[in-house]
Parts: structure tokens; sequence; C-alpha cells
């Protein structure tokens, strides 16, 4: 296909039958949002998986990497990985491809502005304990939350942290929310348990809601009969952000291998305490969940201190950008 | 000589054995580890494997062209900088054991790439 270029090297793509004049060094979805197009989007770095759109173009493998073969199937493409080429024709994700409905069964209120929220999806929804879903909030807005709950719970439990000035958190945290239907989509996410070398020690790093992927690996672990110790440090900026400090007490003494660490702000980032008791992660299997620049770093620490990267799963809770 | 540089220090698997070694000094440097800082270690990592490929003149997809754009948006990026990594690499044969012509056939390769790592 012979195609000519403008002068200014622009090239047009087409959103829903309207066309748009590109910046190529630009992706595709910060293209449309430029345009003021309404695209939902959130971390902008391909974690998220909310910025999802379809095309019968051809994409960069990284823009599909991430999804599961079943979108990438469909067309599905990570916009904001994805760097427009001219002709590309683009639909918005077709919200029942991906989005199904669940309703909300039970809120329990903890310290700290974090509420455990219960879904039930209806239909039958598989999901690895560990990993994340969507939920479509008001005005179409899409944030992620990870499942604490193992498959024999029979509901998904969620920790959500109210954010002050949060479109979706305030939204899904409010009373009035239980017994109503809301929209999800997934799972995904690459950050669960996986029941091989069972004897291998794991260390789990979780701050704030950071805990709730880690809770669902660690029952899971359980469940699959796991039989290496598990280290779980859980830090929180002060007391109250540790909200599930005494369910935590309790999975503990259930558990003989499992030791649960806590630690607040004052006294130093978790993180850092965890590496100091234990720097040497050869055969380790690390798990890192929550602020996205503790997981960056600890990451790094981990691979340092002999864990192989293969064996470190993260999760980075990344923030949308609040606008008060 | 039949065999090039790649096979007779050991193909693929002394690529492997380098570049777990390499990228640690890399990371453990504080005066060159914030070029490495990225979220996708991972793909980081495979970039890494893919240099020691090329500094051991084995099968790759590296151009200098490639070497020029992938450095081109590190800010700040110098002569010590370079310096430093090509430190890391010479290390990291010596530890494997590789013999010295090895080692300056390598280091030659490497050093190749300078003018278009630093821009010039």
């Amino acid at each position: 296909m012979s195609r000519q270029k403008s002068a200014t090297d622009q090239i047009t793509i087409y959103y829903e039958g309207t066309s748009v004049r590109c910046d190529p060094d630009k992706s595709v979805l910060d293209n449309l949002l430029d345009q003021n197009l309404d695209v939902n989007h959130c971390c902008k770095n391909g974690s998220c998986l909310t910025c999802l759109l379809k095309t019968d173009s051809e994409v960069d493998e990284k823009s599909r990497v991430p999804l599961k073969a079943t979108l990438s199937e469909l067309g599905y493409f990570l916009s904001c990985q994805q760097i427009p080429s001219d002709g590309m024709v683009i639909k918005s994700a077709a919200s029942d491809d991906c989005f199904r409905k669940a309703v909300v069964t039970s809120m329990i209120k903890k310290s700290g502005h974090v509420s455990q929220v219960f879904l039930k999806p209806y239909g039958e929804f598989l999901y690895k304990p560990g990993q994340f879903i969507n939920i479509k909030g008001p005005k179409d807005t899409v944030r992620s939350y990870s499942i604490a709950s193992i498959p024999s719970d029979n509901v998904l439990e969620l920790h959500i942290k109210e954010h002050q000035y949060g479109i979706v958190s305030p939204w899904l945290c409010a009373d009035d929310r239980i017994g109503r239907e809301i929209e999800i989509s997934g799972p995904n996410g690459e950050c669960f348990y996986l029941p091989e070398n069972q004897d291998q020690s794991m260390l789990m790093i979780g701050t704030g809601t950071g805990l709730a992927p880690l809770l669902g690996i660690v029952r899971d672990s359980y469940s699959q009969n796991h039989r290496g110790k598990i280290e779980l440090y859980f830090g929180a900026v002060d007391d109250p952000g540790l909200y599930l400090a005494d369910q935590l007490r309790v999975l503990e003494k259930k558990y003989d291998n499992l030791t649960v660490h806590f630690g607040i702000l004052k006294n130093g980032p978790i993180n850092d305490t965890a590496l100091k008791n234990h720097p040497d992660l050869k055969e380790w299997r690390v798990f890192l969940c929550g602020d996205p620049d503790m997981v960056k770093k600890t990451k790094t620490k981990a691979y340092l201190a002999g864990a192989a990267l293969a064996n470190i799963y993260v999760d980075a809770f990344e923030q949308a950008e609040i606008n008060p | 000589m039949s065999e090039n540089l790649f096979d007779r220090i050991g193909g693929n698997a002394a690529v492997d054995a380098a570049v777990d070694i390499f990228y640690k000094k890399v990371l453990s440097d504080d005066s060159i580890n914030r070029f490495f800082e990225t979220t996708n270690m991972d793909a980081q990592r495979e970039k890494q494997k893919k240099f020691l490929t090329f500094a051991f003149g084995g099968p790759n997809d590296y151009s200098g062209k490639d070497m020029r754009t992938a450095h081109a948006g590190l800010d700040g990026l110098n002569e010590a900088h370079f310096s430093a990594v090509a430190g890391h690499l010479e290390a990291t044969l010596e530890e494997l054991g590789v013999p010295a012509a090895e080692v300056s056939e390598a280091m030659a390769i490497a050093a190749s790439t300078h003018d278009d790592v630093l821009g010039l």
C-alpha cells in the first residue's frame, strides 16, 4: 500500500466514523484525548487495561500482550500502548464484549476509609485470586480493583479505599449500593499463585489496599496445599491504614507457616524492613502489590537480592489523575 | 578461524549466564542505574540480552540506528556512563572465565557502538 504523507507528517485515523488527525509520535489514546474524544483510561502505561479499543488493523505486540487471547481475537488492543498508523479504523469497546453485570451483596466499613465490598457476578465467573477486575462507575469511568477472595467463597471480595475526590470509589462504597447491580469486566492480571514448587518460601509485600490481592493469594496458596513458608508484610501510612490487622492475625493463627508483619510509615518503609529481614531471596517467590513506586523499587531490590525475575509477581496500583 | 566469537564463548547459554551478572552490576551502580529504571524489568533484561548477543558477535537484530534511537532520549548520557557500562561488561566476562583474547574481542565490538550510543 502506498501512502502519501502530508507536509506536517500527520496521519489520519478513523474513530467511530470520525476522522482524527494524529500526531504520529503520540499514542492512539493521547491523540483521541487531544481531540476531546471521551475514551476510558486510567494509568496510561499498559497496566490497568481500561483503555481497550477495537480495530481490524495491525497493531504492535505490546498493545496486545497483556490481553487475554479471547479479547485479542476480537480485535481489542491497548490504545495507550499503540502508535496510530495511517488509515486505522478504530471502534470503541463494545460494552457487552467486556462488561457483565454483578450485584453488590454486602459491605464492611473498615478503618482508614477502606471498605470490604462483596459482589456476586451473574453466571459463572472464573478467576485467580490476586487478579483484578474493572468496575464501571459514574460517567462510564472505569477503575481497577484486585480480588481478595478465593473461588470457594462464592462472592468476589474487593478492598476499596475511598478517595475524597475519587469518581468510582465513593460511589461504590455508598451504603445504598448494596443490593444494586454494577458492571464489571475481567478478570485480568498475572499476579497470582501457581501451584508448582509448593515448598518454595514466599515473600509478600503490600502497602495500603495492596493487601487485597495478597490476601487472595495467601488463601489460594493454602487451598492448593502450599507447604513453604509465607512471610507477609503489610504496610500503611498510619495505624488506621492497617485496616485488616485483626483478620490477618486470625489467619496467622490458622496457618502454621504464615507470619504476618505490620508496619507504619514512621517506622520506615515496610519494603525496607522486609528486605532487611530477608537479604537473600534466591529461590524465593516474591509478590509486591500496592504503591507503584514501592513496587518498582522493591522489584529491583528483590532481583538484586537473588530472586529470579520469573519469580517476582507484581501488581502496581496506578492512580488515576484526580481533578479536585 | 572457523567459529565466531559468539560460538567460541558458548553461544546462547553464555549469554544467559552473562545477562544476569551484567544486569545486576548495572542496576547496583548508582552512577548509571537511573538510566535503567523502568517498570518493565523483564523487557529491560531482554534488551540487555540482545546487547550482549551483539557484543559477542552473535545473531542479533541490533543496528547502529537502533542504538542511536534507543539512547537518544536519555538525558545527560555521557562518556563516563559509557565507560561504566563497558567496565561492567568486561568484569562480567572475566567473572565467567572468558579468556582474555575473547574479552578484548567483545570489548572491541561494544566500543564500536560508542558514537551511536552517545549520539555523536
